[in-house]
């Protein structure tokens, strides 16, 4: 019993050197610790904050109606929402320094206090009732307006269909838009589910197969903006972009008349023999160029397919180097697309390039 | 004297039998609770490999390091693994360790049973991995949408091996859950109310009944999966009138609480971790078990904050943002009670308050992450996003790995007898530490940069470069901390500082025994007055003269002079019989997978063993105390269980509805003839009126009434099952036949699977009751807690059968 007692002792005094071994020498690594926790947050913060200025496609950098909106109350929810996490921390701070040296003889053996358990429900309960007021009131601001500039979209397996209907023509992971006009789209999906998303124009809708979704927005800054598919729909999602670009309603006005207009007629050499070649290989069972005998709506429309700035969804950036890359071997660029290699000789490869490019 | 006691057992603990067989036939909760914890590490060592491959194929924009199918099952499996192969065995084996030991019970209420969840676990694993060997992981994610999941645009088995191996799992998940309520509810040591138990021991309560709510949601969504990839159906096919949408509300329904129980355990963890560290009891107990259930209460009503993008209206979202909003003030309450339970505390900063610490640091940032997602425009923008990916991985790393860590290095010295050591461990913090936030926080920015998520690559020119490379580099960091974290349990296992009974003078029950306990657990209970049995018993050893609150339990009993409760060694029992069991459930799989033959094979194969399960001698590790309960713990475990197959018919006909209200031609009053399947009916309430009576026979003592009424509930039930035979033969539509096909056959079709294995249930009921009776026993409390459970399962099946009968025919 007395050796149980001494080793007993003996190991309680361990415990209290440890403890106070730890006071001394681990003084010195918390700061050194805590020094080098607080850098890494500082260069993350700073890295975050400089990638985040005034970039595209970046949420906090809105173009659109719809996206201001949304900046506001993300300022405003994150402002509010700071306060309690700095609260959280101060304290978590000030209880660590307070009790690594205290005794503990001294430690207190309060259980709870019911006035101050109050309070912090309370707090909390009235911090998510401001927030919920905020969300609520931004909501309905979003609401669905009356809209002047209408079209659909459909989300296909890797690309985006832009309707226009009653304009007569569809074209493929590129449209312009008027500024300062509301702009409506019906979202379908042909397949599976996609999600049309312009980050700097406003919040994602999913399409969804068997349902008709809506969009609406104001653009207010002109220029070009990135657009992705953001709900995960098959192998190539990755590369499944658009881009939309924002200009003055004239300029919208003469885009929409000139892409109701069947495609131009070649006239450069190899971009006539393009012309003839391309009805008689397989493209026209899935392109569309109207005015050709090539009518296949599996696939993007080709019309004005020369003057789009990207190719396969924005894959690659439309110059005739990369449609030659592409045509060559579409599996290559966007492995998994809906594309199949189509062997040709070089010769005839250019030549379709060439004409592809004088469809503007 | 009491010493001798320790001393033999300890002796009787190393002749334990350590083999293979030994480890397949336990049935020791404590063997289990191993089990499970090895596993979910080896399974974490997989997913994060898989974390690394793709953390390499983000480093810059254009890498060819995975194909984008490869890629694609990368980073679905990553998702699986974690959810369902790491944290849920991680947080289960910690609760199936601990919890018989703080409420100082022997063992579960069903040890068998217990196994059986394990294997069930970790043949789901297994068969899910072998999907690599078979055409292809799952590569739809971990939430897989419809209808990219139907085999038009999944042709190859990846999602199915899903499927199947989720329906493995959760079958264990929800065995383990009604075993955990069960133990909790019926076999606490004398002195201890449900509300004194330890906070994770509670936590681990109320998370099994979010388990039990929340898994059959899931289950009636993968059976639907199943069949529209395999046998026709079309609840998620556009084409045929199907509703992608529904499957998000199925998956998240279970999805979203799926979350929470992986964060309610952890902070149970916390709850005891922290005042054990402080040096001072948990500031609030009564409101930290409160918000715990309103945490979990509120978990059910939040779901559809996954599916803000998908065009719901606009009410239900408002609705459901409040819901989420609300979740953040019982969350907020805990870390301030963690942080009243530090202040005036005596803090000392073993690795266990370290992560304690961290988590309230960090997890804090993704809880404020999260109530900015539930504010419905902005999720708008951050949904699907790498914002989200921040976010999840900032709860759950710092919110339940961080937990599980602390957990680890606080039971390690019970479950072993020797420390974790402590500086690895400490370095191992600051790691991870760093190693996490330099991962993961960049991430947010991504996100509002507009860097959607589960991309194989991304665009060159944007200016998401810098960040993912610097993200990668964290996740090098990261990685290398969790192998360090496994080094140490591995150097410590073998060559750890030996600890002893209480090394770090705690105040829970499992503290009251040797390092690691024997088989039974306890020689010795101390009495129990609060929710800290050993606090009490180190101020009344004070008193008697002993100061050292961390002596062996004995010394501190004799100075406290309490007499306390003498408890006799508990001889082991093993079986091979829950391993069998899981082997068969294996083989039904398969053959869902294959060809029904294996099927065929593994339900004979089931029914064999299960017959010699229920009849092998057993004994139950605890007896209770009957005069205080009106039905057995049996009949309980039926009723708990009826509770979760209650949300599965729930989900199955919610369903159903939803299919009505967006089709006005499916309708079941204008295509099927309802008079046959009514007079069938019949059979089946005046079944449950037999089996009614069996049971009232059976409690008077009444055998022969018993055995005869038992007989007519079996014949009419099969009745039943002939007329919905007859009915099926006589449709006119197979299964393939279209929606209604899809609704009729899946409701009546799992009824009618019920009705059988109640029947399989009724008749060995009959064997057993006469067996007993042969041997004379008369009337056992273990067959009357049998008959209890058979009869409310059957009138279970009844009621159901009402339900489905109404929606199937009258709608």
């Amino acid at each position: 019993m007395a050796e149980g007692g001494d080793k007993a002792k003996r190991e309680r005094g361990e415990r209290e050197d440890v403890r106070a071994g730890a006071g001394r020498g681990s003084r010195r690594h918390l700061t050194a610790r805590t020094l080098l926790v607080a850098s890494t947050w500082v260069i993350m913060l700073a890295l975050a904050g400089t990638a985040a200025a005034a970039s595209h496609p970046n949420v906090l950098n809105p173009a659109g109606s719809a996206a201001h909106e949304i900046r506001t109350l993300a300022i405003q929810v994150f402002s509010i929402l700071s306060v309690v996490l700095v609260t959280v921390w101060i304290l978590l701070a000030y209880v660590i320094v307070k009790g690594r040296r205290r005794p503990e003889s001294k430690a207190s053996q309060t259980s709870g206090n019911l006035s101050i358990e109050i309070v912090w429900t309370l707090i909390p309960a009235l911090i998510v009732a401001v927030l919920f007021f905020l969300t609520v009131r931004t909501t309905q601001q979003l609401s669905l307006p009356v809209a002047s500039v209408r079209f659909d979209v459909v989300g296909h397996q890797w690309w985006w269909e832009f309707d226009f209907g009653p304009q007569g023509f569809k074209t493929a992971n590129e449209v312009l838009v008027p500024d300062d006009r509301t702009v409506y789209a019906d979202l379908q999906a042909a397949d599976v589910i996609h999600s049309f998303w312009v980050p700097q124009m406003g919040g994602k809708v999913d399409t969804i197969p068997g349902r008709v979704n809506h969009i609406s927005f104001t653009p207010l800054i002109k220029g070009t903006f990135l657009g992705e598919c953001s709900e995960f729909c098959g192998v190539q999602h990755a590369q499944m972009r658009f881009v939309m670009k924002v200009v003055t309603p004239a300029v919208y006005i003469a885009w929409v008349q000139h892409q109701g207009q069947p495609a131009a007629t070649p006239t450069g050499a190899q971009a006539v023999a393009g012309g003839q070649l391309m009805p008689t290989i397989a493209c026209g069972s899935c392109h569309t160029v109207r005015g050709t005998t090539m009518h296949g709506t599996f696939a993007p429309d080709l019309t004005h397919f020369g003057s789009r700035g990207g190719i396969g969804a924005y894959a690659m950036v439309n110059t005739p180097a990369n449609l030659l890359k592409w045509l060559q071997d579409p599996q290559a660029v966007k492995p998994g697309c809906q594309m199949p290699r189509i062997p040709l000789p070089l010769q005839q490869q250019q030549e379709l390039v060439a004409y592809l490019e004088e469809l503007k | 004297m009491s010493d001798v006691i320790l001393t033999a057992d300890v002796a009787a603990e190393a002749a334990r039998p350590q083999g293979l067989g030994a480890w397949l036939t336990t049935t020791d909760h404590k063997r289990i609770g191993v089990l499970y914890l090895c596993t979910g590490l080896a399974f974490f060592l997989c997913a994060v490999g898989m974390a690394m491959l793709m953390k390499t194929q983000l480093i810059r924009p254009g890498m060819h390091f995975l194909t984008p199918e490869q890629y694609d099952q990368v980073f679905s499996m990553h998702g699986t693994t974690m959810v369902f192969l790491f944290a849920m065995p991680m947080l289960i084996g910690l609760a199936n360790y601990l919890v018989p030991l703080q409420i100082g019970a022997k063992d579960m209420a069903f040890p068998r049973m217990n196994a059986l969840s394990y294997w069930m676990t970790l043949f789901g694993g297994l068969l899910l991995y072998s999907s690599f060997f078979f055409g292809g992981a799952l590569d739809t994610g971990w939430f897989s949408y419809a209808p990219l999941t139907l085999t038009a645009y999944s042709p190859h088995d990846g999602v199915t091996f899903w499927t199947i191996s989720l329906a493995l799992l959760g079958a264990g998940s929800i065995m383990g859950a009604v075993n955990f309520i069960v133990t909790m509810l019926r076999f606490r040591a004398k002195g201890m109310g449900l509300w004194q138990m330890p906070i994770f021991s509670v936590a681990t309560f109320i998370n099994s009944f979010l388990i039990l709510f929340a898994f059959p949601s899931l289950t009636a969504a993968i059976a639907m999966l199943y069949l529209d990839r395999h046998y026709g159906t079309v609840f998620f096919n556009p084409a045929k009138g199907g509703e992608p949408i529904m499957w998000q509300h199925l998956f998240w329904f279970f999805g979203h609480p799926e979350v929470y129980i992986l964060i309610l355990p952890a902070f149970g963890v916390m709850s005891e971790v922290v005042p054990v560290f402080s040096r001072k009891q948990l500031f609030g107990r009564s409101s930290m078990i409160v918000m715990l259930g309103v945490i979990g209460f509120l978990g059910f009503l939040v779901w559809a904050h996954h599916m803000f993008a998908t065009g719901l209206p606009t009410i239900f979202n408002v609705v459901m943002a409040g819901t989420s909003m609300l979740i953040a003030i019982p969350t907020g309450v805990k870390i301030f009670n963690w942080l009243a339970t530090m202040w005036g505390g005596a803090l000392r900063f073993k690795t266990p308050l370290l992560f304690a610490c961290g988590l309230i640091a960090l997890f804090t940032i993704g809880g404020i992450t999260g109530v900015m997602q539930a504010s419905v425009p902005f999720d708008w923008q951050a949904e699907d996003t790498y914002f989200i990916v921040g976010h999840l991985h900032n709860v759950l790393i710092a919110g339940t790995v961080f937990a599980v860590f602390a957990g680890i290095y606080y039971w390690f010295p019970k479950v072993t007898g020797r420390f974790l050591n402590d500086r690895v461990g400490k370095f191992q913090f600051w790691l991870t530490l760093v190693g996490f936030s330099i991962t993961f926080l960049p991430m947010y920015a991504l996100g509002m940069m507009g860097m959607p998520r589960r991309v194989y690559t991304y665009a060159p020119n944007v200016g998401w470069n810098t960040l993912n490379l610097v993200s990668s580099i964290g996740a090098y960091i990261l990685a290398t901390s969790f192998l360090l974290f496994i080094y140490n349990i591995v150097t410590s296992a073998r060559s750890g500082e030996v600890a002893g009974e209480n090394p770090w003078r705690a105040w829970t029950l499992e503290w009251a025994t040797t390092s690691p306990p024997p088989h039974g657990n306890f020689r010795w209970l101390p009495p129990i007055r609060s929710p800290r049995p050993m606090w009490d018993l180190q101020q009344a050893a004070a008193k008697g003269g002993e100061a050292d609150d961390g002596a062996p339990l004995m010394t501190l009993a004799a100075a406290a002079g309490e007499a306390g409760t003498v408890i006799g060694p508990e001889p082991e029992q093993s079986t091979i019989a829950p391993f069998f069991v899981a082997v068969g459930f294996l083989l039904v799989a398969i053959g869902l997978l294959s060809t029904l033959v294996v099927t065929a094979i593994g339900g004979a194969f089931l029914l064999l063993v299960a017959a010699v399960w229920m009849s092998q001698h057993w004994t139950e590790p605890m007896a209770e105390d009957m005069s205080r309960h009106r039905f057995s713990f049996m009949g309980l475990s039926m009723l708990v269980f009826i509770g979760s197959e209650s949300v599965f018919f729930a989900a199955l006909i919610a369903a159903d509805i939803h299919l009505h209200i967006h089709n006005n031609s499916l309708s079941g009053a204008g295509h099927l003839h309802a008079t046959f399947p009514a007079i069938n009916t019949l059979n089946l309430v005046l079944s449950g009126v037999a089996a009614h009576y069996a049971q009232v026979s059976y409690r008077r003592k009444r055998i022969g009434a018993f055995n005869g009424l038992l007989v007519l509930t079996v014949i009419l039930g099969a009745l039943f099952i002939g007329g919905q035979a007859w009915e099926y033969a006589h449709l006119g539509f197979g299964l393939s036949g279209g929606l209604l096909a899809s609704t009729f056959y899946t409701l009546t079709g799992f009824h009618g699977l019920h009705v059988m294995c109640g029947l399989g249930l009724l008749v060995f009921l009959f064997f057993r009751a006469r067996r007993e009776r042969r041997l004379e026993l008369g009337t056992s409390p273990g067959t009357s807690g049998m008959v209890d459970a058979a009869t409310y399962y059957w009138h279970f099946v009844d009621a159901v059968w009402v339900a489905v009968f109404i929606v199937v025919y009258l709608l």
